[in-house]
């Protein structure tokens, strides 16, 4: 199900109508949240469902055999288990096609012909967030960082809560699960600010996502012509600012649907195309991911404790497979390769010749920086390396009669809109939205809300479904 | 900052600003109605039908002169039977029969439209992949995604500000077609956007209504005209490469026709009429002699093509393409009483 339909406006009425209800006691309440997560994810593809259920008794039998085992080879088989049930599930579902490829790929280029079928699977939406939301758990049980999920019901909730389900934000155990513990409730304060949360997601994703960026996107990315350097640029920050609101969007939804039910759940995004430095942008971009991986590869890899070589070679390995998790196709891994070199020459430039940053030269940099996101951008939206590369053929005018396929007018609308964005991030970066909140007059905050709901009604939004949801 | 007060303003506002908006736009009669909308939810809705037909009943499939000109009503007061309309507007029926033959056992007759600058050219024209996307979207469509077109029914129903169809017309009400039609003279690329405006509605049984603007006046009946004027003269001439191209087209229908008539089912063919400038260009482009004449000896099934039958050449189309809401109906009486004398199909009623 798909935050921005009207099945989900009908679903989210009926779980906060009974959870609010004085009909169940707490744990019935939680059984009633659990079934509506199976019910939000079942109404997609109901046997997938089952993948969900081998996960959460897999991962929740591990935790509980690793928080009572002390002998040290049988911890590690309850955590290889789990690993190998939720990476063979990622394996299989997400990479299936893309190993089988290779494979012939391979092959033939040693010279044995061999040809193999396509499989025909189906990519369970949201099996990298879910898959990685369990692992966390398991380690965190092997390296004793935290205790068992107290019921089967609190642990089976946490890994299918409906709002961060799909797509992320990916949720430790420690932060999630000790929230269920106790009865939990909005204030009225919360819950409003959770509808204006959800609100703004929505915003985001029906109305500057949708209806105005990703023509601009698509059109661009779907022509086969060498495009004009102004084509190029402009396609590629409207996929820039698509892809921003599109999953800002479902996060600022899933943040906002969990406190309406007085669940807290972590910030996902701060302003990240302010960023100095990447680094920095990594901090503020799709930050669950990102501290997922320092926290369970970049640091057991070695992190920065063995030396500057090691260092880079960890950074690069983590951002290589930070590349494919969000797709099985080597471009996305030219898109972690050029986040992770991004990483090791900000590393170098700190080193050798340090500067500091102040207002003057700090919007420079944030513009810099987020110009060199877009480079990585072309990669992760092309669909193939040639087309990627005909992009920045043309984005750094390296061949001169490029075609024109967008209007003056589209220029200006998807230029103007990712300026006020950028600006708004600039403004933002050091900021939150509820203390801009905090400081805006009720009369304002109304008449904003007011004008984004106006807008995301008569966007009425075909149901497009949100990017990251393929991942 | 108190939230509350935010929040009934907003409630306020937005509610006020909507109900403006709705009624601004039922200031448009001519151009907009409220109605459920013909989309691939709808179209998935009537092919989900089809599953369960048996050789006495009828199908419809073509492009939007079939769904503009036959309508399913009468053809049930003269025949007794109700045919699935399949057709849609703006798609070759090529991908349905595909499916229709190749995905089910139906054994009827299928009453095909054929538009032959639409139906005889490369599979891969993107009119043709958005039909095969509703095949596919009818197969794939989520539980989700039925409880959401189940919800949307009595808003489209009801809310005019909702007109908004998947073949993007010029007037669309969702914020993205509104500001798609702002456009600046010094524009850097040739705007060549097909800019028509909607010519009609559908009712739930998938029958397009030509609005009664277009009927009598003038105006109305240029605006799309002109529209037709602006790529009509530009259609290629008759060529070897479209000479190519059709019969290829041609094969790979003659096998979808094999083998439904092997399994007993019967398809009609047939030509709706076109006038003044949409007859010029298409038959210069797509002459009759080379395409039509040929196809039907090939696949060779009851035809009826407009140029030979008085009850189908008789009406004026007000926009050279397509009849209006009145004539359809003496247009269909007449033809399926044709076909019935003509024994390609049963009265199932005295």
């Amino acid at each position: 199900m798909l935050f921005n339909s009207l099945s989900f406006v009908v679903f989210l009425i009926l779980v906060l109508g009974l959870y609010y209800s004085k009909l169940f006691n707490w744990t019935n309440k939680k059984r009633m949240l659990l079934l509506a997560s199976y019910v939000f994810y079942g109404l997609w593809n109901p046997p997938l469902v089952l993948l969900l259920w081998i996960s959460t008794i897999v991962d929740y039998t591990a935790g509980n055999k690793l928080a009572k085992e002390t002998h040290k080879s049988k911890r590690k088989f309850w955590l290889t288990l789990s690993l190998i049930v939720n990476l063979g599930f990622l394996g299989f579902f997400k990479y299936g096609n893309f190993l089988l490829e290779n494979f012939v790929a391979l092959l033939n280029s040693i010279g044995i012909d061999f040809q193999a079928q396509p499989m025909d699977i189906i990519l369970p939406m949201g099996i990298s967030f879910y898959t990685f939301q369990t692992m966390s758990y398991t380690i965190d049980m092997y390296k004793g960082k935290m205790k068992p999920a107290r019921t089967f019901l609190d642990f089976a909730l946490y890994v299918t809560f409906f709002p961060q389900l799909v797509a992320g934000p990916i949720v430790r155990a420690t932060d999630l699960i000790t929230q269920f513990y106790e009865e939990k409730k909005a204030t009225v304060e919360q819950f409003i600010w959770g509808l204006f949360l959800l609100t703004i997601g929505l915003f985001q994703k029906v109305v500057l996502a949708d209806t105005l960026l990703s023509e601009t996107s698509d059109t661009v990315f779907s022509s086969n012509e060498l495009l004009h350097g102004v084509d190029a640029w402009v396609g590629t920050i409207a996929f820039s600012g698509q892809i921003f609101f599109d999953f800002a969007g479902y996060s600022t939804c899933a943040i906002g649907i969990a406190l309406m039910l007085g669940i807290i759940l972590p910030d996902n995004f701060r302003y990240p195309y302010a960023s100095i430095g990447f680094s920095d942008l990594w901090r503020r971009w799709h930050i669950t991911l990102s501290t997922w991986l320092r926290d369970y590869l970049y640091i057991p890899l070695g992190g920065n404790r063995h030396g500057i070589t090691k260092m880079y070679a960890a950074l690069m390995i983590t951002m290589l497979l930070g590349g494919l998790w969000h797709g099985a196709a080597w471009t996305f891994m030219v898109w972690g390769g050029l986040h992770g070199s991004y990483l090791i020459l900000e590393r170098i430039q700190k080193r050798y010749i340090p500067f500091k940053v102040n207002a003057y030269n700090g919007i420079f940099l944030a513009l810099l920086t987020f110009s060199c996101v877009n480079i990585t951008w072309v990669f992760f939206r092309a669909r193939s390396f040639e087309k990627a590369w005909n992009m920045i053929t043309s984005m750094f005018y390296m061949q001169a009669d490029g075609t024109k396929i967008l209007g003056t007018f589209e220029i200006l609308k998807v230029t103007s809109l990712i300026a006020i964005m950028f600006l708004c991030h600039w403004l933002m970066r050091n900021s939150s939205l509820k203390a801009l909140a905090k400081n805006t007059p009720s009369w304002v905050l109304g008449i904003a809300w007011a004008l984004m709901f106006f807008l995301i009604v008569i966007s009425q939004g075909s149901g497009e479904q949100f990017i990251y949801f393929q991942f | 900052m108190d939230l509350r007060k935010s929040l009934i303003l907003a409630i306020i506002i937005s509610s006020l600003s909507l109900i403006l908006w709705e009624c601004y736009w039922r200031t448009k009669p001519e151009y907009y109605t409220a109605y459920l909308e013909d989309d691939r939810n709808l179209w998935s809705e009537q092919r989900a039908k089809v599953d369960h037909l048996t050789s006495d009943d009828v199908i419809l499939i073509g492009a939007s002169r079939t769904g503009y000109n036959f309508n399913t009503h009468i053809w049930e007061e003269i025949q007794g039977v109700k045919p699935i309309h399949l057709s849609a507007n703006g798609k070759p029926p090529g991908p349905f029969l595909e499916d229709i033959v190749n995905n089910t056992d139906f054994n009827g007759t299928i009453v095909m439209g054929i538009v032959p600058l639409m139906v005889f050219r490369s599979p891969n024209h993107p009119r043709s992949v958005t039909a095969r996307q509703w095949v596919a979207h009818y197969y794939n469509r989520t539980y989700a995604q039925k409880l959401g077109f189940a919800l949307s029914k009595p808003l489209q129903r009801h809310l005019v500000m909702l007109s908004s169809s998947e073949l993007k017309s010029y007037n669309n009400l969702d914020l993205k077609s509104l500001i798609n039609t702002i456009s600046f003279t010094e524009n850097r690329v040739e705007d060549n956007e097909f800019k028509l405006v909607n010519i009609g509605y559908n009712d739930e049984d998938r029958n397009l209504i030509m609005f009664p603007r277009l009927t009598e006046n003038p105006f109305y009946q240029k605006e799309i005209t002109d529209v037709w004027n602006s790529f009509l003269p530009n259609l290629p001439d008759y060529s070897e490469d479209t000479e190519k191209i059709a019969f290829e087209s041609i094969d790979h229908l003659h096998q979808l026709i094999k083998k439904f008539k092997a399994r007993g089912g019967r398809l009609v063919l047939v030509r709706h009429k076109v006038e003044a400038e949409w007859y010029v260009h298409s038959s210069r482009a797509m002459p009759r002699e080379k395409v039509w004449d040929k196809f039907v000896d090939i696949v060779d099934c009851p035809n009826y093509h407009f140029e030979d039958y008085e009850f189908m050449s008789k009406h004026t189309l007000p926009e050279w393409s397509h009849m209006n809401a009145q004539d359809a109906k003496t247009y269909t009486q007449d033809f399926v009483n044709k076909l019935i004398q003509d024994k390609h199909l049963t009265k199932k009623i005295n």
